[in-house]
């Protein structure tokens, strides 16, 4: 927590030492780790002091009294900001940056450790995406996981605070920080969105969403003061870190700006005139358009506190600029991002892989498939191919539909012998090598191994190649072979084929091949069939219409699991359609099927879970859950953590190397694209 | 005359607009869940959670809690009164949406009409009056190859190999850097390089479609008695061709100007996709595929309005070029 105390005036004092010589005598009378950091700032600072410099000088050649002008530079230094908007400020349109961060900005470096290959950027450039793969850096959650989702950092948040038991959380906000339009970002714009959109019977007729009760008690929103915000919550409440620090969290630590209050009944009367005059029936369609934070489907006029601020959404592309008000500086003290705009292309999937490989895209994650052609083109076209790692436990996984339509395939699916035994039919050692450039790891679909009650054996179990063994458990469960022995025969004497429907990932269509070779050597017949677009395959899957369904197993981070009523690999709603009907049972026993008594436990422990109030009862709970879901083998995962290309341009720098990626880490966004810049020379 | 015809088709018109509109709403109702599904299947992708409270929220907001007939009803109301509602997935009026997208729609539509207008034409008569010669057998063999090769393949092809030799960018009508850049010179000259790409593949497969029409319709012709009662009495080659034979083999290209009209609006959405041009075809599909019925309807209305106002058009001016041509 020492670096969080680094403020603007730190930042000052730092800049005047390192210039007198004097590095480590900063180190007044402070905690001993402060020390420390300060230190090894300054080391930093000396170097950038030269550069300011030098850079000042080249900006305003007529400065010639050195004398008098020497107070001023130092002071300047304290911050860096692009040359746009330093222009914007001489001309009187912007206020000076000191005035346009927070008192205690986020320092990346100090409050956000990096590694060492990140270097001071440059500014300018525009990056070119598909689809903004690192959208979060327009919107900003309270705390940020590093890469590894192994620790938890200041965001906008500066810092926090766990009450007693879970049964509290008090955030610390940014004294002075502002929107993108300069308004002042204090506790009342959560307040705001607490008070007149969760609780607004017009706009949310069935009252905040589940996850804001604890113990059946709704939460409660305390402001202690303009910059202090708690929430009280009915019970212990031991998510609530993840929950804040993860990207998930978009729908729940909202903050809206003054901005949205003229379409909102309470603060104008004239609220369903204005909402007609724009088109729309009345106040609470206007104000979901105009407060809406989601890409693709907003007032591109809202402010925010991200990195970035759109400037135009269209159907074809969107269009970012740089935030003047952003709260990020790097350790010199330049403010965020470095590059001046991003284009977002929203092109088809087959269009957006041929513009990479001609090195279109600034950045780009390409499809393992296409390693080859992108290493070829790679000099010609000006890029490099950096190799990441998925984050995802399988990269692809199947799971047979245990609430199938059929009652016959669902009889068998149900059977544990069945899904044991199509298992280990499959060679995965043979999936990786043609699919994944024998980059890829077999492995059973399980938590990731960074969790705290993680169990090796999960990870194995059921993954070894053993057709005959899969035969033999076919044999004992009495699916006889026909005349021919082509084919098993199902119970009701028609030959038992099952229909694979694949999702993802991008090579699903070679997998399911194989997957097909593997099966049918074990009398179990497939049909292939292309999910096709997110929205399609998961409505089918909704529909209950997919026998076999195929996706990654995404969500397998502790942090990323351990979040109440959220989709995860676990409690499918999403991408493995294994067992819709009783999961909806499980959310209320009204709807869906009633499962068997083992699911019943399984829920059961599952719910518990996310209650636990002491560490050995979470530990005790997340085994049973996760050896639950092992015994069962709901999600037959076959290869994980496999290499995940990514296209940089080559004048792209501070983009790491190697990191994970995947849903966990928020895709991009713990590779922190806002410290990436491009060096054109 | 003229007029009973044209008033009558008017009403035709209307009654079959009606229809449409019923039978496209079923359409676009048919697939499993609504909106609010794949828009909470796409929070879900991003790994956002959505509650049970918002979701019923959010559907009533949209009318979709509503039984399909008064959703229906609504819609067409709406229609009526030249409003052609909002569309879910950009939050926008579908209006708005469509008509931004019509003027580059029908520039690369009209230049790929006339393109294969000038392909096909010339090709078609000389393959006629040159049956079986070595130039016949090429263009047969060409329009085969257009009309079996997938367009979206071609496209493909064409673009890689645009990039690959003259360092033409990939997709789009417009360089990078350029997309956003106020109209001017520079701009008309990118859009310029990048046109021929779509404007071939688009071409293309008509073409040699209407090269196989016309060659067939112009032998016809040529076999009949008129033509060669004309070269008997000592009419010039050239002349008679273009005065008589050409001119009904023609008509066929006039029929097709019903289908012109709404494929002006919707374009090849499939090499629209591929080329990734900001048309109407693209729109429609992603309105389709996401379940976002207004836009969805909205375009397939007033598409089908093109088409009914095409085949009106087509019609009359056939009887116009082609006195043999009654209206009954």
């Amino acid at each position: 927590m020492s670096g969080r105390n680094f403020t603007r005036r730190d930042f000052l004092r730092v800049s005047v030492v390192s210039l007198a010589g004097v590095a480590a005598a900063a180190a007044c009378a402070q905690e001993p780790e402060i020390v420390e950091k300060i230190v090894k700032e300054t080391v930093v600072v000396e170097k950038e002091v030269e550069k300011e410099v030098t850079r000042l000088v080249g900006a305003e050649p007529e400065v010639a009294e050195p004398e008098v002008e020497a107070e001023e530079p130092v002071v300047k230094s304290a911050y860096g900001e692009a040359p746009q908007l330093a222009e914007l400020v001489a001309k009187g349109e912007l206020p000076p940056v000191e005035e346009r961060l927070p008192e205690k900005p986020l320092v990346y470096g100090v409050d956000h450790p990096l590694s060492s290959e990140f270097v001071t950027g440059k500014y300018g450039g525009t990056m070119y995406v598909n689809q903004l793969p690192f959208g979060h850096i327009r919107e900003k959650y309270m705390m940020q996981a590093n890469n590894a989702t192994t620790d938890i950092f200041p965001y906008v948040a500066e810092s926090w605070e766990v009450g007693e038991g879970y049964r509290s959380i008090t955030f610390k906000l940014r004294k002075g920080m502002k929107w993108s339009d300069g308004s002042p970002f204090t506790v009342d714009n959560y307040m705001w969105y607490w008070e007149n959109e969760c609780l607004n019977p017009d706009l949310l007729p069935a009252g905040p969403a589940g996850y804001w009760y604890v113990n059946d008690t709704l939460t409660k929103f305390v402001k202690v003061d303009d910059f202090t915000l708690r929430l009280e919550f009915g019970g212990p409440y031991r998510p609530v870190l993840n929950l804040a620090s993860n990207w998930q969290t978009l729908v729940m630590f909202i903050a809206r700006p003054d901005y949205v209050k003229k379409w909102h009944i309470a603060e104008n009367p004239d609220a369903n005139e204005l909402a007609k005059s724009e088109g729309f029936d009345d106040w609470t369609q206007a104000y979901l358009f105009h407060s809406s934070n989601q890409r693709n489907c907003a007032d591109v006029n809202i402010p925010s506190v991200g990195t970035v601020v759109e400037t135009e959404i269209e159907t074809d592309h969107s269009t970012y600029t740089r935030n003047p008000y952003c709260f990020e500086v790097d350790a010199e003290g330049n403010q965020l991002p470095y590059f001046d705009a991003v284009y977002s292309y929203k092109l088809d999937a087959k269009v957006a892989a041929t513009k990479a490989v001609a090195g279109e895209f600034g950045v780009y994650r390409a499809s393992p498939a296409d390693i080859p052609v992108l290493q070829q083109n790679a000099a010609s076209a000006g890029y490099r191919v950096l190799q990441w790692q998925s984050a995802d436990g399988a990269d692809a996984q199947v799971s047979f539909n245990l609430n199938d339509k059929d009652p016959v395939l669902r009889a068998i699916f149900q059977d544990l012998r069945f899904r044991q035994a199509m298992s280990i039919a499959i060679n995965r050692q043979e999936i990786n090598e043609i699919c994944f450039f024998g980059l890829g790891q077999p492995i059973q679909s399980t938590v990731s191994p960074n969790a705290s009650f993680y169990k090796p054996e999960w990870s194995t179990a059921f993954a070894e190649y053993d057709p005959e063994r899969a035969n033999a458990l076919l044999d004992e469960m009495g699916l006889e072979w026909d005349a021919a022995k082509k084919n098993r025969l199902r119970p009701d004497g028609q030959p038992l084929k099952v229909i694979i429907t694949w999702g993802y990932p991008a090579q699903g269509n070679e997998i399911s091949e194989l997957l097909r070779e593997y099966w049918e050597a074990c009398g179990v017949g497939v049909e292939i069939r292309e999910g096709g677009d997110y929205g399609l395959y998961t409505t089918k899957g909704n529909a209950n219409e997919i026998q076999v369904s195929m996706w990654s197993s995404d969500r397998i981070d502790e942090l990323r699991l351990y979040l109440p009523g959220t989709q995860t690999k676990f409690n499918p709603l999403a991408e493995m359609f294994y067992a819709m009907e009783w999961e909806r049972w499980h959310i209320n026993p009204e709807t869906g099927e009633e499962p068997p008594q083992e699911w019943k436990d399984f829920y059961e422990d599952y719910d518990a879970w996310f209650m636990a109030e002491t560490e050995e009862e979470y530990k005790r709970l997340a085994e049973r859950v996760f050896q639950f879901y092992s015994d069962q083998l709901v999600c037959i995962g076959l290869i994980g953590y496999g290499p995940v290309p990514i296209v940089a341009r080559n004048e792209l720098k501070n983009i790491p190397t190697v990191a994970r990626i995947g849903d966990a880490t928020n895709h991009f966004g713990t590779s922190l694209p806002q410290l990436w810049y491009l060096d054109e020379g | 005359m003229l007029g009973r015809f044209i008033a009558r088709r008017l009403l035709y018109m209307v009654i079959l607009l009606v229809a449409m509109s019923v039978v496209s709403f079923i359409i676009i109702q048919l697939p499993p869940g609504d909106y609010m599904e794949s828009y909470i299947a796409r929070l879900q992708a991003e790994g956002m959670q959505i509650d049970d409270s918002a979701i019923a929220a959010l559907r009533k907001r949209y009318g979709l809690d509503q039984p399909p007939h008064i959703q229906f009803l609504t819609w067409a109301g709406r229609l009526l009164k030249g409003d052609m509602g909002r569309s879910f997935q950009y939050n926008r009026p579908v209006a708005e949406l469509v008509f931004e997208r019509v003027p580059m729609t029908v520039l690369v539509t009209l230049a790929s009409l006339l393109v294969t207008y000038l392909i096909a034409v010339p090709i078609g008569i000389y393959s006629a009056t040159h049956q079986y010669s070595l130039g016949d057998f090429v263009a047969t063999a060409i329009g085969f190859v257009g009309i079996a090769m997938p367009n979206f393949l071609f496209a493909l092809i064409l673009m890689w190999a645009l990039y690959k030799w003259f360092g033409l960018g990939i997709g789009g009508l417009f360089s990078q850097g350029m997309e956003t850049a106020p109209w001017n010179w520079a701009k008309v000259v990118d859009l310029v390089k990048h046109l021929p790409a779509p404007l071939i593949v688009i071409s293309v497969s008509g073409a040699a479609g209407l090269i196989r029409v016309l060659r067939g319709t112009l032998l016809d012709e040529l076999g009949k008695q008129y033509v060669q009662s004309a070269r008997a009495v000592g009419l010039p080659e050239s002349r008679l061709l273009f005065k008589y034979p050409v001119r009904i083999a023609i008509t066929p290209l006039i029929s097709s100007i019903g289908w012109m009209l709404p494929s002006l609006v919707s374009g090849s959405t499939v090499v629209s996709i591929v080329l990734s041009l900001p048309t109407v075809g693209p729109l429609l599909f992603s309105s389709l595929t996401q379940q976002d019925m207004y836009l969805a309807g909205g375009i397939v209305m007033f598409l089908t309005f093109m088409t009914v106002v095409g085949v009106l058009l087509s019609d009359i001016l056939l009887a116009l070029v082609d006195p043999r041509i009654r209206f009954e």
